[in-house]
Order: C-alpha cells, then sequence, then structure tokens
C-alpha cells in the first residue's frame, strides 16, 4: 500500500485539490492530515497577528465616559443645593449667592422673515452682494480642479475643504458642472452634493442653499427683486424678549374647498333640516421663533425658526357625490422647514430654492434679525 | 458581510449613494490595509494605498465584474497598486523560485509551535508568493477569486501557496 505525498495531503488540507480516496480508510495518513490541519491553524494564526489598522479612536467612548463622569461628580461637589451639597464645600457667601441670583439682562429683538415664490434664481442674484464671494468662488473652482489629481491625498483633502464649506457652495457647484470637467470629478462633486444635501438630490440646482447678505446690501437686494417682480408673499415681523417663543401665522383664505354639511333634528323632532356651509380653507404659513443673543456689541444672534408652509395641491379637487350634495375633496399638504441660522450685524440670510407645495414656483426664505433693546 | 449585502450596497454606491460607500469603505478597509500592510511591511505606505484602492474603486464601480465580490476586486486594485509602486523600485519579485526541497517530509508543528517564528518566515516570502498566502490563509480566499486578484492562472496560484509553504517550513526548520 502507498501513502500519498507529504505535497498531495498539504494540498488536500488546504482545499488546493481533491484528496486521495486511500486516507479515508489509512490511519497513518489520517494521522498526518490532522497534524496538517494544526499547521494550517497556526499558519493562518501567524497570518493574523498583525497587520490590522490601530484603532484609537475605540477607546474614545469609554475616555469620553469617563470624562463625563468625573464631570458629573466634580459638579455634584460643587453645586450650592443643600440636598448635592458635598459636606467637604464651603458654604456659598452672600455676594456670590446674590450675583446668581441676578437676573441677566433681557434683549428684545425683532425677526423679521420675507416668503418668497418665484422660479428665479435668487441665490445666484444674492451673492452678487456679497463681497467675498468672488473669494470663495476661486477657492472652490481650485478645489474642484484638484479632484482629477492622481494624487489622493490631494483629492481627499479638496473634498473635505468643499464640504467643510457646505451649502454655499452649491451654486458655483452648479456652474461648474455645467462646463467641461472631467468625469470623475463631476462624480465625485455629485456625490458630495447628495452627502450635503442628506440623500435628497444630487443635483446642486435643486438643493437649496444659503447666501449671506450684509447690511448694507439688503436695500439693494430688495429693490433687484422688485425690478424683476419677485413680490414677497408674507412679510411677517415678530418683536420677542430673548428665549421667548415667539408665533407667527400669515395665511390667506382660499376659494371654499372644504364643505360641511349640519343635519339639524328640530322641533322635537318633528322636522329635519340639512345645512350645507361652506368652509374657508386657510393655507399659508406659520412659524414659531427663538432668539439667542450670541453677542450683543456684535448684534450675533442665534435664531430657531420652525417655519411650516401649508398649501393646497396643484391638482384639480377631487368631486366626491354624496346623498348630501358633491363636495370637492382637495389635497392640503405641509411642508416643515427647521432653520437655525447665526444672523450677524444686520445681514440677511437667505434659504431656498425650497420645494415649492404649488408644485410651480420655487420657494425662498429671507431671514434678518434686529436688536431692538 | 453577506455577498449578496455587498452587491446591494455596491449597486446603491453606483447610483451615488454616499452612505453606501461609507457602509462599503467601513467593511472592507481593514482587509485591504492589512494586505497593504503585510505586502509593503509600511504603515503609512499601507495608509497610502487602502486610500488610492478606495478612490479608484469609487471612480470606476461601474467596471467591477459582479461575478466576483466586491473585495476580491479591491484587493486586485490594491495589489495592482502595490505591484506598480514596488517595480518602480525594482522590489516586485514575481519569478518562480526554485522548490524547496526538504531532505525528509516534515510539516512546521514537528519544528515549532510558535507563531511569531512561523509569522517571521512568512514576511521573507517574495512579494507575490506573499499576496497569494495571505490571501489564501488570512482572507480564506478560493482559488478562483485569488487567481483573480493576482492575474495568474489557478494553477499557477496553487504553485505559488504550495511553493510559499514548503519555503516556511524550510525556514522555520533551518532556524530550529
Amino acid at each position: 500500500m502507498s501513502h500519498p505525498t507529504l505535497e498531495e495531503l498539504t494540498h488536500a488540507v488546504h482545499g488546493l485539490s481533491e484528496g486521495p480516496p486511500h486516507v479515508e480508510t489509512c490511519l497513518e495518513c489520517r494521522d498526518m492530515i490532522s497534524r496538517l490541519e494544526e499547521e494550517l491553524v497556526l499558519l493562518r494564526r501567524a497570518e493574523s497577528v498583525e497587520g490590522r489598522p490601530r484603532r484609537i479612536w475605540k477607546w474614545i467612548p469609554l475616555a469620553a465616559a469617563s470624562l463625563m463622569m468625573l464631570w458629573i461628580f466634580g459638579l455634584i461637589l460643587r453645586t450650592d443645593e443643600p440636598r448635592l451639597r458635598s459636606p467637604l464645600a464651603p458654604p456659598p457667601t452672600p455676594d456670590a449667592a446674590q450675583e446668581e441670583q441676578a437676573p441677566k439682562p433681557q434683549h428684545l429683538l425683532t425677526v423679521s422673515l420675507s416668503l418668497l415664490t418665484t422660479s428665479k434664481n435668487l441665490a445666484a442674484k444674492a451673492q452678487a452682494f456679497n463681497p467675498k464671494y468672488e473669494e470663495l468662488s476661486a477657492r472652490i473652482e481650485k478645489r474642484v480642479r484638484t479632484l482629477d489629481s492622481k494624487n489622493p491625498h490631494d483629492r481627499e483633502g479638496a473634498l473635505r475643504e468643499l464640504e467643510s464649506l457646505g451649502l454655499q457652495i452649491l451654486p458655483k457647484i452648479a456652474e461648474l458642472q455645467q462646463g467641461a470637467l472631467p468625469a470623475e470629478s463631476k462624480a465625485s462633486l455629485s456625490a458630495l452634493v447628495s452627502k450635503l444635501s442628506g440623500g435628497f438630490s444630487e443635483d446642486p440646482a435643486r438643493v437649496s442653499t444659503v447666501v449671506r447678505i450684509p447690511k448694507e446690501a439688503v436695500v439693494d437686494f430688495n429693490k433687484g427683486l422688485e425690478k424683476e417682480g419677485v413680490k414677497p408673499r408674507f412679510i411677517p415681523n415678530l418683536t420677542v424678549f430673548e428665549g421667548q417663543l415667539g408665533s407667527i401665522v400669515a395665511q390667506e383664505e382660499l376659494p371654499p374647498f372644504v364643505n360641511q354639511v349640519d343635519l339639524i333634528f328640530a322641533g322635537d323632532e318633528k322636522g329635519f333640516a340639512c345645512k350645507p356651509i361652506s368652509q374657508i380653507a386657510k393655507i399659508g404659513f406659520s412659524c414659531v421663533v427663538q432668539a439667542h443673543v450670541k453677542d450683543a456689541a456684535a448684534e450675533e444672534v442665534k435664531l430657531e425658526l420652525d417655519v411650516k408652509r401649508t398649501a393646497a395641491s396643484a391638482s384639480e379637487a377631487r368631486k366626491v357625490k354624496t346623498p348630501a350634495g358633491t363636495f370637492e375633496h382637495v389635497d392640503v399638504r405641509t411642508l416643515r422647514i427647521v432653520l437655525s441660522p447665526i444672523v450677524k450685524g444686520g445681514e440677511s440670510v437667505l434659504f431656498g430654492p425650497l420645494p415649492s407645495l404649488e408644485e410651480k414656483e420655487a420657494f425662498w426664505i429671507l431671514v434678518s434679525c434686529r436688536l431692538a433693546k | 458581510m453577506a455577498e449578496s449585502d455587498a452587491e446591494s450596497l455596491v449597486a446603491r454606491a453606483r447610483r451615488g449613494d454616499p452612505r453606501a460607500r461609507a457602509e462599503l469603505a467601513r467593511a472592507h478597509y481593514d482587509g485591504v490595509y492589512s494586505l497593504a500592510r503585510k505586502l509593503t511591511r509600511d504603515e503609512d505606505a499601507a495608509r497610502e494605498v487602502a486610500q488610492e484602492t478606495f478612490a479608484r474603486a469609487f471612480g470606476h464601480l461601474d467596471q467591477h465584474d459582479d461575478e466576483h465580490p466586491f473585495a476580491s476586486w479591491l484587493f486586485k486594485i490594491a495589489t495592482n497598486y502595490i505591484r506598480d509602486l514596488a517595480r518602480r523600485r525594482g522590489r516586485w519579485e514575481s519569478s518562480d523560485e526554485e522548490p524547496v526541497v526538504a531532505s525528509t517530509p516534515e510539516t512546521i508543528l514537528q519544528k515549532t509551535e510558535d507563531v511569531a517564528r512561523v509569522r517571521r518566515a512568512l514576511d521573507t516570502l517574495p512579494a507575490e508568493t506573499r499576496a497569494a498566502m495571505i490571501l489564501h490563509l488570512q482572507e480564506e480566499m478560493p482559488i478562483r477569486d485569488i487567481s483573480f486578484v493576482l492575474d495568474l492562472s489557478e494553477n499557477a496560484v496553487r504553485m505559488k501557496i504550495y511553493r510559499g509553504l514548503q519555503k516556511v517550513r524550510a525556514l522555520v526548520k533551518e532556524e530550529s
């Protein structure tokens, strides 16, 4: 009986070829196979020991949790609340207690919103008033040119920088994408736009951008809009104290499209009346505002705006026949826009184009804030 | 990651979904880096190879043939890149070395169970043989896929793996 060679057995154990049938019945060969299997395990262990990247960041959550615990512990020791106060901490001095209770100066702010509906590209018009736009534009162009570099570090760096500039890059990206760019650069830009828009679209012309208009240019910008026939649909203002929640509701009445029927059993149930009532649908927009002053001297204010736009669908109302008459059923939709801009030195901030509920023209929001007190 | 999951991620990545790209990079970065680290024996170079591999892959996703797993395609890009770099420096050894003939057939275990010693022996193998061994031992890749990654016939891959193994056995014996 001839045994297979070590080479044949090695091939079988490593899956390089089929094992010879002899092995099934030979105890000696089976013993050799099991030694070769152990050898394979040893080789795999030797291969897997090194080579994986170091993952220092895996310790970051643990480190952060430890720091958080230390901070909470420190807070408990430092607090002046009797229940949480450490017996080791000194009692608060009267001056310190008074200082803590002294009210902070309360600012009064006027928040202005302008809601515009137009098919014109307002972002491009607004950028013309931004003195820093040329500089920004050149920076974007330079980075876009680097996207087809052969050096991967340069490409990644350019993408990182473009991403850090945020939504303000979109109009320039749209312009560059229309020109002659290498296919790879175009693909990278589309992926970046998609990322910036949370997957909404990879077309920069469809994704909303943000443009800052300096205080001194706001009047000219508004005049330019007027000349072009772009009139604001709503211009609500609201004056609120810092931190106070304010609410703006601007609605318009549309022709009746919701009907109500009142069925009335009258006169001790001797009669029955049917009164069709037309209701006026109120559509428009509402906004909840909150403002926080970051730097009063620089008129730097952080705004929290929760805007809801309600409109009827552009499609024709559906007619529903019932024994009480024919009713029109119109789709009413709401679009919610959450904004948290930091407005500085009386500037205005333009957001858009936002998808219009009427599906005709884009919708834009111009925000400004003035420190009244 | 299951093959079907990987392919659906690749399909989404092809459509430009950045989350799918991030997911693919997360799933395959370690394997690509590890292969590069062992072949270049340099952490910085391995990081560069890994970055370049993903940049090339994401730039040419349309060229990925679904017949081969996505991981194999990434390894192929990485190996080609390392090969180009090494050839420029004259450090890529792909010629078949002379077969090692042991005086008596012995396995590694007859001489040592020391993992570090085995690793040292593996590290001395020529680049192409080393690549075949890593894909075979670490990634447990089928011969068909290794042949795709290294652009070699399946028989050539079998030969490289076996000769690599013989050399490791001989080196371990020599060191003992």
